[in-house]
């Protein structure tokens, strides 16, 4: 047998390279073969075919086929029971499987709450300014320096001072929707104050801290990527609103030109 | 409802004795398909523990018009794909070879049956896998071809070469031996 020079058919498990292309006289048979093989015919139809007689090869064929179905037959099955131990061994792998996602899943949930509640008191923070137990303010309200003080006639206490004013949400709106309405109408006017209405809403969040406070201070980047916002927007929106003025600037300016009556 | 989407219900449910009649029904055919395909014992266990950790995983996605046979079938089909083709690219195991196929009969033909899995073995990856379900684990045509997710014509081309080229192998061998002559009939 001659090595086969062509390297792409050394390939130990692809096809014969030596395998001789089926002769057209011997397809009949091989098709007959192939249909017992698969269950379609009985080996009795083979009797009657004189090629399958007379062929050597298509002889080798089907001694080789009857080789290979009796050998596989009484082959010991390879299908076992599965034992007790892997069914056991696979369960307990399944179950700690959905244990695993199932405190993935739990632990993707807890993260994304925890991650939304610390933004939510960011905010808050940054609005309220320093936290009252550390807020300077306070403390030297509280705290003034001794000075005699004639015990007759005591002076009257000060009244605690005014708690931080809450974001409300809902003035903030108001505020929002107050600059939207008292806008001009134009449309291109509408479209420039876009970012002042962002203004308005993100105004809260970019008031810098009353004193350096430690809690603020640590918050302080969270609030200047807040305080970015309206930029962003606007930044966003110039080329619309810029080309949008322009074109409706010229419009109004080419009405005004007309005279009625003239 | 078939009796394949009860149990499927009833696993994704939870039932744990619905987990276990899943397992119990199919791990024996799939450890064995693994571990002819793989040839490794060790490989075919940890395999077949992969392949119902995915079954599990993807109860939901199984249509349940279909039987569920050759679903987890070609699962495990796929499976020792990725495997062999992961072990490919790994440093040779000096025992994997054939160390599944340790169950030699001490008659005549064990000779026979070793090179008929030796030229099993050497065929292409997709030939073998059709021939080996088709010829050693009984598997129809429609089976296959819902497990390899191949057409059926297809399936019975790659079988039918497959049959050829295992018998020129066996010729090739020795194993076959008939007469120049032609007997008178």
């Amino acid at each position: 047998m001659l090595p086969n020079p062509d390297p792409r058919m050394a390939h130990r498990h692809h096809s014969i390279p030596d395998r001789e292309p089926l002769a057209p006289e011997c397809q009949a048979t091989v098709a007959t073969l192939q249909r017992i093989l698969d269950g379609d015919l009985s080996w009795a139809t083979l009797q009657a075919d004189g090629h399958a007689a007379a062929c050597q090869a298509c002889r080798e064929r089907l001694q080789a086929a009857r080789l290979v179905v009796t050998t596989l037959a009484t082959a010991p099955s390879d299908r076992v029971e599965s034992p007790n131990s892997r069914t056991d061994r696979i369960l307990d792998a399944v179950m700690a499987d959905r244990r695993a996602r199932r405190r993935r899943r739990r632990a993707t949930l807890i993260g994304g709450l925890t991650l939304a509640a610390m933004v939510l008191v960011a905010i808050g923070v940054l609005y309220q300014g320093p936290l009252v137990p550390g807020n300077v303010d306070v403390v030297q309200q509280s705290d003034p320096p001794p000075v005699a003080v004639p015990p007759a006639a005591p002076a009257p206490v000060p009244p605690p001072p005014a708690p931080p004013a809450p974001v409300r949400l809902s003035e903030q709106w108001a505020k929002a929707s107050e600059n939207l309405w008292t806008t001009p109408q134009s449309l291109s006017e509408s479209m420039a104050v876009a970012p002042k209405w962002l203004d308005t809403l993100a105004a809260p969040f970019t008031k810098p801290p009353a004193l350096p406070d430690p809690t603020a201070q640590a918050l302080e980047p969270a609030r200047k990527t807040l305080a970015e916002f309206p930029t962003i927007a606007r930044m966003g929106l110039e080329p619309i609103t810029g080309t949008a003025e322009k074109a409706f600037d010229r419009l109004l300016r080419d009405l005004g030109r007309v005279k009625p009556n003239s | 409802m078939t009796a394949d989407a009860a149990l499927v219900n009833r696993c994704m449910r939870g039932d744990p004795a619905a987990c276990r009649e899943l397992v119990e029904r199919f791990a024996g055919e799939v450890f064995a398909i693994c571990r002819r395909l793989l040839r490794h014992q060790h490989d075919a266990e940890d395999v077949t523990q992969e392949v119902f950790l995915r079954v599990f995983r993807s109860l939901s996605r199984w249509d349940q018009a279909r039987p569920l046979r050759p679903w987890i079938l070609g699962i495990a089909i796929n499976r020792c794909r990725t495997w062999i083709s992961r072990r490919g690219k790994r440093p040779e195991l000096a025992d994997y070879l054939h160390e599944a196929a340790d169950h030699h009969r001490p008659d005549d033909t064990a000779e026979l049956a070793h090179a008929i899995r030796n030229a099993v073995d050497e065929l292409r990856p997709d030939y073998r896998e059709v021939f080996v379900l088709f010829h050693e684990f009984g598997q129809s045509y429609d089976e296959i071809a819902a497990a390899v997710e191949r057409p059926v014509g297809t399936i019975k081309t790659w079988l039918h070469r497959a049959r050829l080229e295992i018998f020129e192998r066996l010729r090739q061998r020795g194993f076959i031996a008939v007469d120049e002559q032609p007997h008178a009939t």
